[in-house]
């Protein structure tokens, strides 16, 4: 298993669309699930798995895609009428709220889904399967304890004297690679007025932007970056159980929550996907993904009478308010500032 | 002659019979049906006079069951119902005549010695027009096999028209033929009446009465 | 006499106020619901149309021109006030002056309308992806130094909300429609019920009475049963004078018979006694003329019976007197008792035509002979005549006529009976028949002897 994570590890940001495949379940089994995520495999295998073996005649078909990749290919596909996955799960959910405004995801109906919160579903065609927060990883070694900032204003201040130690050692996703990367910080500017100031700070202070977590949170370990912003918490976690270098922290000041959106692709849903679905949303599938810490124990997307652990969690609506976050425009644009504060200071 | 008299109210079979006797009839006395069926079964009979309410039956049975068996013995009803579809009733079931009860005792014998006569009389005496088939000596007239109930100056009327087909007969003719030995006295216009009701009476066979006006009538055979 | 009434129950009054109530409210329900739905269309479409031009107005304002481009910035809000319809997918486009895309899905279905400066939101309907969807167009004018021109903003959605918001008005109506209805008919079954009640209570009165009491009903109940319960109190009257009617005749019969019973019971037990050959032969002789004259008795007072009988139920047919008349003749019963009497008739020749009962007429006619023909004084003439309003069948002799006068009515017969004649029962019969066909027993005396008519209201007509 770390063999394959270690492959995988080196074959991130390369161009090619399709990253991984990897076929579960047997060969000849009755229904084959065509599975398309932006999930690493290591970290959903296990769910597949058991998936499986409460399904003995379905096998799945998994491809990992970048969520960019996975949109456009999705997309296109929904454009020609010629579906070629049966259930699609990305954290690029503003990216799965477009494909559901097109028209391109079938619906579903089951008691399952029914229990759903109501922000985490959109016409019984988008579901949120999993709750993830955005978190600041850094290294536990090199970042003294006094240092370790608890909210984007500690971050602030670490960053705002000339020359400090942080300079060039922060990193975050690039946001025109990584559909996450984009969510995440088009919601940043969207919630909160520190966005503008953390951004000239990561420019002023020569913050590093690249493409994936994995890639993030191996250079927090390696020691080439002290402090990363807005990693995805489910992946942090992961490498923590085995990396204890790495210090996590879910900013005080608000903490977004990402719960990653299956679609199930074409005008007419495919039956095992969508039993696969309901095993997803099922207590069952929730709390096999929590031993991956896809769903945070302290906010389960289920548990809706339990308040949440914290009042500064935000909970990513899957909902048209997101087609925002995909529109043209406003990409553009957002783009276009990105750009602009970071070619500022460009070194 | 011998006749069978059936009636169940003893003394006015009695007295009867004893009349009968007297005037040299010899007549069998049934008080029910089955004394009746038993001397029937053993006697022929001249004539039969049978009561309708019986202790053990109606007459009409008796009298059905008779016909059925080709006993062709005159049947003279005597009934003490008091309603006109009894006479139609007692003709359509096969009787001969019949008689109302009380009545007079020369009145029964003359109907009974009136059966017997036309019984015998000669057929060969008949005169037979389309459907009707008229016989004078017996005083009787069928239409179609069914006997005519006629009064007697309704069958006068007819006698005179059957007869004298060929003729042409003025009221005064006819009133004449109807009344000469009578003491009524009806004038010309009840000649109509009567006109009418005997076409009212012939109709279906095949025999009719036609006016020939200013001067009388005539029978019209088809 | 008594007509079995059909029990053959038609649809109740509350069954039938039901169906045509039931139908009236399904027919006016139907109605109701189209118009309902049509309502709840118009009434969704308004509402959420003004979210849609909600929205676009929130993302037309919030178009800017920066170094003479135009930035649209779009605004969640105006998603936000789009997710009001919870489930329905949402379209929007921006165009620029030359009616460039400048965000947006390129949508195609815009209609080609002239681009017009003035501010009205242009509402349309079109597919959205294939499914059903509103539309609206809205214009920004920019007039700056850098820019000028009109901008267009499109916003659609689709039409699951205003559909079920529709639905749900037609529903709300619907469910008050019924509510309603079934009160209607509810308050109209209370209302049937109290109205037919004063019925009921007449059934419970009639079926809780003595069958001998034909006395009247209370008539105090609502116009049209008291109507009902008239006519019923008039049938009720007719019957009790049925019943005297029988009554009568039974204590008629019972006196009429018993004394010639007991005069012959007298006789023959004188004759019994009577050693006397020569005597007893009298006695014998008395004993027969009164049996016979029992036999005719007996004859009358079935006559009347019949007579009273038919005059109920026979079917009345027209007639004409003239043949009763013959036929009175031509029966020939006299000339076997009274052989020794002419009998004339006097006709005319044309029909005198009345509207009765043959048998019970000539019944009547026959009476007033027999009674001539016993009493009077031969000759006697059978005539019939007609003045302009009436028929008329008489009896004419040379006697005087009976000795009593004609309206002390029935009662007379009884004292006529002990004398062992029956004038007065044939004349009881005769006023009888002559009431119930709507005429009158008339009685002339004058030299040319006595003569009595039934008088009838005359029929006009043709021939029989």
């Amino acid at each position: 298993m770390y063999k394959v994570l270690i492959i995988w590890l080196f074959s991130v940001g390369s161009v090619v669309a399709q990253e991984a495949t990897k076929h579960f379940g047997p060969q000849d089994a009755a229904i084959e699930i065509r599975l398309r995520t932006t999930t690493d495999i290591e970290i959903f295998a296990p769910t597949v798995v058991d998936f499986l073996s409460k399904h003995p005649d379905f096998s799945v078909h998994y491809e990992q895609w970048g969520s960019n990749d996975l949109y456009e290919k999705t997309s296109n596909e929904c454009a020609s009428k010629t579906p070629s996955a049966d259930i699609v799960i990305s954290s690029a959910v503003h990216q799965m709220v477009k494909l559901v405004n097109d028209r391109c995801a079938a619906p579903w109906n089951s008691d399952v889904s029914q229990k759903l919160m109501p922000e985490l579903s959109w016409r019984n065609e988008i579901w949120g399967i999993t709750s993830e927060p955005a978190v600041m990883v850094y290294n536990k070694t090199l970042v003294s304890q006094d240092q370790v900032p608890y909210t984007r204003f500690d971050l602030l201040d670490l960053l705002r004297p000339q020359d400090n130690e942080f300079a060039g050692r922060v990193a975050t996703y690039d946001i025109e690679a990584s559909g996450l990367g984009f969510l995440f910080a088009f919601l940043d500017s969207r919630e909160a007025s520190t966005f503008g100031a953390l951004m000239e700070a990561f420019a002023r202070s020569g913050a590093v932007a690249t493409c994936c977590s994995s890639e993030i949170i191996n250079g927090v370990i390696e020691g080439r970056y002290l402090i990363a912003y807005n990693v995805l918490g489910s992946y942090a976690n992961t490498i923590a159980k085995t990396q204890s270098v790495l210090g996590i922290i879910e900013p005080q000041d608000y903490t977004l929550v990402l719960s990653r959106a299956a679609i199930l692709p074409g005008r007419n849903a495919n039956r095992g996907a969508g039993l696969f679905l309901e095993y997803l949303l099922s207590d069952q599938g929730q709390a096999q993904m929590s031993e991956q810490f896809l769903v945070t124990k302290s906010q389960s997307a289920f548990e809706q009478n339990e308040p949440p652990a914290t009042a500064t969690r935000r909970i990513i609506e899957l909902g048209p308010a997101l087609l925002v976050a995909e529109d043209q425009a406003t990409v553009r644009r957002f783009n276009q500032r990105w750009h602009d504060i970071f070619s500022t200071f460009d070194r | 002659m011998r006749i069978l008299l059936v009636e169940d109210t003893v003394d006015l079979a009695e007295a009867t019979q004893g009349q009968f006797t007297q005037n040299g009839i010899a007549c069998d006395l049934a008080f029910t049906l089955a004394d009746a069926n038993n001397f029937l079964a053993v006697q022929r009979y001249d004539a039969i006079v049978l009561d309708i309410n019986l202790p053990d039956g109606n007459g009409t049975d008796l009298l059905r069951a008779l016909r059925r068996d080709g006993n062709l013995a005159p049947v003279l009803m005597l009934t003490a119902q008091f309603s006109v579809d009894d006479k139609v009733s007692a003709f359509s079931v096969g009787a001969d005549d019949y008689l109302v009860k009380p009545f007079d005792y020369r009145e029964l014998e003359a109907r009974i010695h009136a059966m017997l006569r036309r019984n015998l009389s000669d057929k060969s005496g008949e005169i037979i027009l389309a459907g009707l088939s008229f016989n004078p000596t017996a005083s009787v007239a069928h239409i179609n096999g069914e006997r005519l109930n006629l009064t007697r100056r309704e069958f006068a009327l007819l006698s005179m028209l059957v007869r004298h087909r060929d003729q042409v007969f003025s009221k005064e003719r006819i009133l004449e033929g109807l009344y000469s030995f009578d003491d009524a006295i009806v004038g010309l216009n009840a000649i109509e009446l009567y006109v009418a009701r005997l076409r009212k009476k012939l109709i279906g066979s095949g025999v009719g009465i036609k006016t020939l006006r200013g001067l009388g009538y005539q029978l019209d055979v088809e | 006499m008594s007509n079995k009434a059909t029990k053959g129950q038609t649809l109740s009054l509350t069954m039938r106020l039901t169906v045509g109530l039931g139908g009236l409210l399904l027919f006016g329900g139907i109605v109701l619901t189209l118009a309902a739905f049509a309502y709840g269309r118009v009434a969704a479409r308004d509402a959420f149309d003004r979210l849609l031009v909600g929205a676009a107005n929130t993302i037309a304002s919030n178009i800017s021109i920066s170094d003479g481009q135009l930035v649209v910035d779009l605004p969640r809000s105006a998603f936000d006030l789009l997710a009001l319809a919870p489930n329905d997918r949402i379209a929007y486009e921006v165009r620029g002056v030359n009616g460039e895309l400048v965000t947006g899905y390129a949508l195609d279905v815009i209609p080609d309308r002239p681009m017009t400066f003035s501010d009205m939101p242009h509402y349309f309907d079109a597919d959205f992806f294939g499914e059903p969807a509103r539309f609206v167009r809205t214009t920004r004018t920019f007039s700056e130094r850098q820019f000028s021109g009109t901008v267009q903003v499109v916003v659609g959605q689709t039409i699951l909300a205003r559909q079920e918001l529709a639905f749900d008005i037609t529903k709300r109506a619907l469910l008050g429609l019924l509510i309603g209805g079934i009160a209607v008919l509810g308050m109209a079954l209370v209302v049937v019920r109290s109205a037919l009640r004063p019925l009921e209570k007449i059934a419970d009165t009639i079926r809780q009475r003595d069958p001998r009491d034909l006395t009247q009903i209370d008539q105090h109940a609502p116009k049209e049963i008291s109507d009902m319960v008239s006519s019923l109190n008039a049938f009720m009257q007719r019957l009790e004078q049925q019943f005297d009617v029988m009554r009568n005749l039974i204590s008629d019969t019972a006196h009429q018979l018993r004394t010639p019973v007991a005069a012959l019971r007298a006789q023959s037990d004188f004759a019994l006694r009577e050693s006397d050959e020569i005597k007893r032969a009298q006695i014998v002789s008395k004993i027969h003329s009164r049996s016979l004259s029992l036999g005719r008795l007996l004859d009358q007072m079935l006559s009347r019976a019949m007579v009273i009988h038919r005059i109920e139920s026979a079917r009345r047919e027209t007639l004409d007197l003239r043949d009763i008349a013959l036929t009175l003749i031509d029966d020939g019963d006299h000339s076997l008792i009274y052989p020794d009497h002419d009998i004339h008739l006097e006709i005319g020749p044309e029909p005198i035509l009345v509207y009765g009962d043959l048998i019970s007429l000539t019944e009547a006619a026959k009476n007033l002979l027999s009674n001539a023909l016993a009493h009077g004084v031969a000759p006697v003439t059978i005539g019939v005549e007609s003045t302009n309003s009436h028929a008329c069948i008489w009896v004419r002799d040379l006697g005087d006529g009976p000795q009593v006068e004609l309206d002390i009515g029935d009662r007379f017969v009884r004292s006529s009976v002990s004398k062992g004649k029956s004038a007065g029962l044939g004349l009881s019969i005769a006023k009888s028949v002559a009431d119930a066909f709507e005429g009158r027993l008339e009685l002339v005396r004058n030299e040319a002897g006595f003569k009595i008519s039934i008088l009838l209201p005359l029929k006009r007509g043709n021939d029989v």
